[in-house]
């Protein structure tokens, strides 16, 4: 299995899963399941932190897009954060992932209105 | 034939012991015959001494007289003296029972002319005429006398020739039974040797046998094949121990990841037997279960560790454990007191020493080091058993410091398996090994050259072998990073599809060949299932990837299998333009 971890901590009432190394068809059905997982019912949505993801493909592409309809679906959103140096930044831009998530560069311009609200 | 090899034992032995009787018995005949002869010459001396004696009688009888006579009397006395010295002689030899008896018969006789001669002689001085009376009963005496011990020497010539006879009938006897001896001794010699042979040639059978159940249970447990990796050559060797020596539990082993990584083994179980040979099956079982996940390698040798105890295997083990990254030419190691693994990289060579650790099995709770490493491209890693550098006749320094200048780096051309052969040659200098020797090559590429040809199984486990060796191909083949990125994609989507799509559950394999001329990458990705539609939502951004990201993408379906050939001209940017980042950044993300 490819080496991926998920991370999760909180920033402002936002949950920030921060996703690192390979993602993969061999692990990208245990990883969306700790993303799942990660959301609760009351955040206003995630914040998925890619800068150290290494490798992405379509199968993590569609990671994402669930991601963003299951948060859709609750009226939570998602937000990616991609440097503008990333080697993913084209995948991400050939798949129009831009359509279903916001993304910033880096976790530091993640602001937040002050209710926590996006 | 057991019969012969028995008797040929026995009956020198029984032969030399009737010869050693019969020569007591020649013995015994030449002391009878000497010592009748001692006898026979007294006797002989005897009568000459009475010859001398009525001489001197005579003389004193003489009408005219002796000129002294007193002289006359004494030597007539002494002559009786001497006389029966002469017997006394006889007397004092201890002769066959005949004779004695012959010579006691006429003793009686012999001192009744002893006395007589004495009493002729006392009496000639003072009663000439009682003297003279005596001389016809002194001469009787003297004649039965002459007759009687001529018996009794005549008898002891016969007996001793009697006895010579015998002694040389003992001594032909002797002769025979001594050849006789020496003859069935021989006889017996062969047998015994044959005897040996075929006892020795039953045990060393059992022994041949025991060995043989633990060499092929020992050469089963070992890979038949080693994987085909890219990037690295692996090449390996076991050689058992000579003939009167004992199959050890040497092992090697290597272990494919998850990661794509490759665990590399080399282990030897105490010991140098069957149980040996079975103790090293069950820890080489172990330590796979261990290390199957990937984790490092003193994690892995200190799960082995606990195991062994707590399964209380009963066994002892050096063992050396390193995952190799094939791509990257990294290796990290951690020892159970084994050998130091050699790195030979050009004009450099050395033993990748670690802390020193215990052995597997031998304390609870060791905490083991993992260390890192680099092999560069053209390098040469020699993982080996303690039969490569020991030997009874030298330090193990010497083998060590034999190992260090033997070795040779291999060409990527060369086959490694000569490279392990001219090895085990040099260092065995053509012998059979002492000990056995497990013998593990490992030489990362230098290049991957101009063409690669991958095949590996449809499981999504290999998809990171397959992107981390793409990525060197390409950089080698001067790709951009990004370049190296978008062709990895597109090869991983290709081959992402075979996994997903072309097969059922079970064993299949996916191909992809590369190959780069004038700048133009080709990668060509194959299975041989039955291609099924993409289900369920979401599906589909793979070939739409690959169209982006490559220059043309063509893909074949058949009966036969799928075939997806792509290329890419390197040194620029693809076809489509990017999209850079601005459009990226900065969109807002539409909630669905």
């Amino acid at each position: 299995m490819s080496a991926a971890q998920v991370q999760v901590s909180t920033d402002a009432g936002w949950p920030v899963a921060r996703l690192t190394g390979a993602v993969d068809l061999s692990n990208v059905e245990e990883l969306g399941l700790r993303l799942e997982r990660s959301v609760s019912n009351r955040a206003q949505g995630l914040v998925l932190d890619l800068s150290a993801v290494t490798y992405l493909d379509s199968t993590g592409l569609r990671l994402i897009f669930r991601l963003a309809r299951q948060l859709g679906d609750r009226q939570q959103r998602l937000r990616l954060v991609v440097p503008e140096t990333s080697r993913i930044t084209r995948v991400l831009t050939l798949a129009g992932v831009g359509s279903v998530a916001e993304i910033v560069p880096d976790l530091d311009q993640n602001t937040y209105e002050e209710d926590g609200t996006l | 034939m057991v019969a012969i090899g028995l008797a040929g034992a026995v009956l020198p032995l029984v032969l030399v012991g009737t010869a050693l009787d019969a020569f007591d018995e020649v013995s015994a005949a030449h002391a009878d015959v000497s010592r009748i002869h001692a006898a026979q010459a007294d006797f002989q001396e005897a009568d000459m001494a009475h010859d001398a004696m009525r001489a001197d009688a005579l003389a004193l009888l003489l009408p005219e007289g002796v000129e002294n006579h007193g002289s006359a009397v004494a030597a007539l006395q002494q002559d009786v003296e001497e006389y029966r010295d002469f017997l006394r002689q006889v007397d004092a030899v201890t002769l066959p029972d005949a004779i004695i008896a012959q010579v006691r018969a006429v003793r009686p006789l012999q001192e009744q002319y002893a006395t007589d001669a004495l009493r002729l002689s006392r009496l000639t001085s003072s009663d000439p005429a009682g003297a003279r009376a005596l001389l016809p009963e002194l001469t009787a005496t003297f004649t039965t006398l002459t007759v009687e011990q001529a018996e009794v020497t005549e008898s002891m010539s016969a007996e001793a020739d009697r006895r010579r006879l015998t002694a040389n009938d003992a001594e032909r006897n002797v002769k025979w039974r001594l050849a006789g001896s020496a003859l069935a001794a021989l006889l017996g010699m062969l047998g015994l040797t044959w005897l040996l042979h075929r006892l020795g040639g039953a045990l060393a059978a059992t022994l041949a046998r025991e060995r043989g159940v633990a060499e092929t249970l020992q050469r089963s447990l070992l890979p038949d094949q080693l994987p085909e990796l890219a990037g690295v050559r692996l090449a390996a060797r076991y050689v058992p121990g000579a003939v009167g020596t004992e199959v050890g539990g040497d092992w090697y082993d290597v272990i494919p990841l998850p990661s794509g990584e490759v665990g590399l083994v080399m282990g030897d179980v105490v010991g140098h037997d069957l149980d040996a040979a079975a103790s090293m099956g069950q820890l080489r079982n172990a330590l796979r279960a261990c290390a199957a996940e990937g984790a490092a390698p003193d994690l892995v040798l200190q799960r082995l560790n606990r195991l062994c105890l707590q399964q209380d295997l009963g066994s002892m083990a050096t063992v050396l454990y390193a995952v190799l990254d094939p791509v990257l030419g990294s290796l990290c190691m951690a020892n159970a007191g084994h050998y130091p693994p050699l790195l030979v990289s050009g004009p450099d060579r050395r033993f990748l020493e670690s802390a020193p650790c215990p052995p597997i099995g031998a304390v609870r709770e060791v905490h083991y080091t993992s260390t890192l490493h680099q092999l560069p491209p053209g390098s040469l890693l020699v993982l080996y058993t303690d039969g490569l550098v020991e030997r009874r006749d030298q330090p193990v320094e010497e083998g060590m410091q034999r190992l260090q200048e033997l070795v040779q780096v291999a060409a990527d051309d060369d086959r490694l398996g000569d490279v392990c052969d001219a090895l085990l040659a040099g260092m065995l200098s053509g012998r059979a090994p002492e000990d056995d020797v497990a013998l593990l090559t490992v030489a990362p590429q230098t290049l991957l050259g101009s063409h690669l040809d991958i095949m590996l199984p449809a499981e999504a486990e290999q998809l990171t072998v397959l992107r981390r060796t793409l990525e060197r191909w390409l950089t080698e083949a001067g790709a951009t990073p990004e370049e190296v990125y978008e062709i990895t994609v597109s090869c991983s989507e290709a081959t992402t599809n075979a996994i997903e799509h072309a097969y059922g559950p079970g064993r299949a394999d996916v191909e992809v060949v590369c190959d780069v001329e004038d700048g133009r990458v080709t990668i060509v990705v194959r299975d041989w299932g039955q291609w099924r539609e993409a289900r369920g939502r979401d599906r589909g951004r793979g070939v739409h990837l690959m169209q982006e990201l490559m220059d043309d993408v063509q893909v074949a379906h058949g009966d036969r299998g799928t075939r997806v050939e792509m290329h890419r001209r390197l040194g620029g940017a693809t076809r489509h333009e990017p999209q850079r980042a601005p459009g990226l950044h900065g969109l807002q993300g539409t909630p669905a």
